[in-house]
């Protein structure tokens, strides 16, 4: 399944988004307007620094001479003197610079030019010295503030964002958190109804509730009260069933029971009648014994309709979800034990061995009658569809805190048409066979049902002739 | 021994009375819970079956304004419907026994039994055989002062072993003891409990308790 955001993790990356795209432009067009304007004032001083070390010079007996305090100016404007042929008379080209990006001495124009990173600006400058010959002037800065005030941006972008970022994330923590507190109280507190299995409770909508709570609230208010009539209504469905056909049921019952006390004090007085009329007599016992068969057939089908019924309404609450699991701490391989045990007088008559394989101590919170019903449904089907004198396997083992195991006949199995329909309630896969048995082709429909309401995983596996195996995992 | 009978349906009415009748008891029968009630301050009984679904006033209502009225009378509730919860809320209103219809008469005649002996070992609440104790009201079995682990239904069909000791017991009796509330069971699953029951009370010991009687049932005795 694809990982949830929460609404609050949403909330705070787009506000981080939108803040660090602004800060990103913010970042851009100040770096945009400044390098435009430094590189203005860049080029302003160069040219004043040529201009000023122009006063440096002077001519002495048609010789130039440079002033000292030239090379100590504090421009950072590196200057080199050529004479008119463009041969070097003073100074020295800066390290690293290449003189080949700027071959030319070209009068009065600012050249600008890139290498390794380091942005030179050049500006020559050809004048007439008094008393002595034209000159060229070369000034070379390289755009030492332009970088440094670019860096001081990168820098200040570097470090405000993160910090902006965690700052905002912080806040918006705290705050939406108190914020979104109410939703996660009501999320929670649904929860807690599903979990307590209590649909009369409700959600309380206090006042310093916000809108949204209130709604959300309503809404699920709303909600459990529809669930609970619903559920009150499936369950008064399960009621009226049972009333209504139990109860006619307890008549018929109480009336063979009453009819049968009557065909004894019959039966007494047609013995205690014995002398005489002989021929009358037989002919009254024998209408006596033919009542009393027909009455305890009677009564007998009124017993199996009632388990029927009750089989029925335990399926319909599974299946609305009205049955309720009465869970207590279970001994799992004492439980199966005790059902191979009850299984082996059945299996003894069609020489049938059950093999137990069974982990002692496994215990479990569960329903017992449920998880009795659902191993005593297995391990009958498999003695009941075994092979005479073939085995059955009963295997249980830990399987964390639950088992896990199979139960496997070597009996005569199943097609692949008859596997599918197992489940099915009512189905059996011979009709004729199983007629005469108490057995209502519901077995494996509890089993299943019971599979679910447990959470135990059930497989089957059959061949025709061959056998079936269940296998069966809780944890 | 006089008992009050409250059930709407006439014809189970009928044959109920019958059968007390035959077993001996005064019967006095009505079918609605309003009658019933009345009759409950006219005469003085020692039982009260009361069904719960009946026109008027139903049996829970009878059995609520009798307890309110501190009538203590004993009471055994018929009922069609068969949830636990159902089963729950009679006993909480008061009464004293629980029955699901349809029942066997000699199912009836049992509980009625129990009921008025219950009557004469009022205050006791403690079953004990030989060396096993069974407290009805911490559901706590013990064997040589040892707990023995029950659950719920071992504990019920225990209970039901202790309250008849040395009466053979058969299966269809177990099983309306332990099982009718729920569901009715196969027959078969009353075995399973018994030998689960065994398992626990009885194997780690010598003397056996529960005894097998082939083609009848099973029994505690010695």
């Amino acid at each position: 399944m694809k990982e949830r955001i929460s609404i609050q993790k949403k909330i705070i990356d787009l506000e981080v988004g939108i803040v660090t795209l602004f800060l990103l432009i913010l970042f851009l067009s100040l770096t945009f307007v400044s390098s435009l304007t430094l590189v203005n004032i860049e080029k302003k001083n160069l040219k004043s620094g040529v201009e000023r070390a122009k006063k440096y010079l002077s001519v002495d007996n048609g010789s130039l001479i440079v002033d000292k305090n030239l090379k100590g100016s504090p421009d950072s404007v590196i200057v080199v003197i050529y004479n008119k042929n463009g041969e070097i008379v003073y100074g020295r080209m800066p390290e690293d610079f290449n003189i080949n990006l700027f071959p030319n001495l070209t009068n009065d124009i600012v050249q600008q030019g890139k290498e390794k990173g380091i942005t030179w600006y050049v500006y020559d400058s050809y004048f007439h010295l008094d008393n002595y010959d034209y000159v060229w002037v070369r000034g070379i800065t390289t755009g030492v503030l332009l970088s440094n005030v670019m860096r001081f941006l990168f820098l200040l972008f570097a470090i405000s964002l993160p910090v902006i970022v965690i700052v905002i994330s912080a806040t918006n923590f705290i705050f939406l958190r108190k914020f979104l507190n109410p939703i996660i109280e009501i999320s929670a507190f649904a929860k807690s109804i599903v979990n307590g299995d209590d649909l009369t409770k409700r959600i309380k909508i206090t006042d310093d509730m916000p809108e949204e709570g209130e709604s959300v609230s309503t809404a699920i208010n709303e909600m459990l009260e529809s669930l609970k009539n619903s559920f009150e209504n499936q369950k008064q469905f399960s009621a009226n069933v049972s009333h209504e056909l139990k109860t006619p049921l307890s008549v018929i019952l109480s009336e063979s029971e009453i009819a049968l006390e009557d065909l004894k004090s019959v039966e007494k007085m047609l013995d205690s009648n014995d002398s005489g009329q002989g021929e009358l007599n037989k002919e009254g016992k024998e209408i006596e014994n033919d009542l009393k068969s027909s009455i305890l057939l009677i009564k007998d089908e009124a017993v199996k309709m009632n388990k029927l019924i009750s089989q029925l309404l335990v399926l319909v609450k599974s299946d609305n979800n009205t049955l309720v699991l009465k869970k207590e701490k279970i001994n799992v391989s004492m439980l199966v034990d005790a059902i191979c045990d009850e299984q082996e007088d059945i299996a003894h008559e069609k020489n049938i061995k059950i093999n137990k394989d069974i982990e002692e101590n496994i215990y479990m919170m569960t329903d017992e009658t449920m998880l009795v019903r659902f191993f005593m449904n297995l391990i009958s089907n498999a003695v009941k569809y075994g092979k005479n004198g073939g085995n059955v396997f009963v295997n249980l083992k830990k399987n964390g805190n639950g088992f896990k195991g199979y139960i496997k006949d070597d009996g005569i199995g199943m097609s692949k048409e008859n596997l599918k329909n197992i489940w099915r309630r009512f189905y059996k896969v011979n009709q004729a066979r199983e007629n005469d048995e108490l057995s209502f082709g519901l077995g494996l429909s509890f089993v299943q049902m019971i599979s679910k309401k447990l959470g135990i995983r059930v497989d089957v596996e059959s061949k025709l002739d061959e056998g079936t195996i269940f296998y069966y995992e809780c944890s | 021994m006089r008992i009050l009978l409250a059930e709407d349906e006439k014809h189970l009415n009928e044959n109920i009375k019958k059968i007390l009748k035959k077993n001996s008891y005064v019967v006095d029968s009505f079918y609605d819970g309003e009658a019933a009630l009345d009759a409950v301050y006219m005469a003085d009984y020692d039982l009260c079956i009361l069904d719960i679904n009946m026109p008027k006033k139903d049996g829970l209502e009878v059995l609520t304004a009798m307890r309110a009225d501190k009538k203590n009378t004993p009471v055994l509730l018929l009922t069609a419907y068969d949830s636990v919860e159902d089963r729950v809320k009679g006993l909480d209103s008061g009464a004293n026994d629980y029955l699901c219809k349809p029942f066997a008469f000699e199912e009836l005649l049992a509980r009625i039994r129990a009921l008025t002996r219950k009557d004469q070992t009022a205050g006791m609440n403690t079953y004990t055989f030989e060396d096993l104790t069974l407290n009805k009201d911490t559901m706590v079995a013990k064997r040589e002062n040892v707990e023995v682990n029950l659950s719920t239904k071992e504990l019920m069909v225990l209970e039901l072993f202790m309250l008849n000791p040395g009466v053979v017991l058969s299966r269809e009796k177990i099983e309306n003891h332990i099982g009718n509330f729920d569901y009715d069971i196969a027959s078969n699953v009353v075995d399973v409990y018994i030998r689960y029951l065994r398992k626990k009370i009885d194997d780690p010991f010598k003397v056996k308790y529960i005894h097998t009687i082939r083609g009848s049932g099973y029994v505690l005795k010695k």
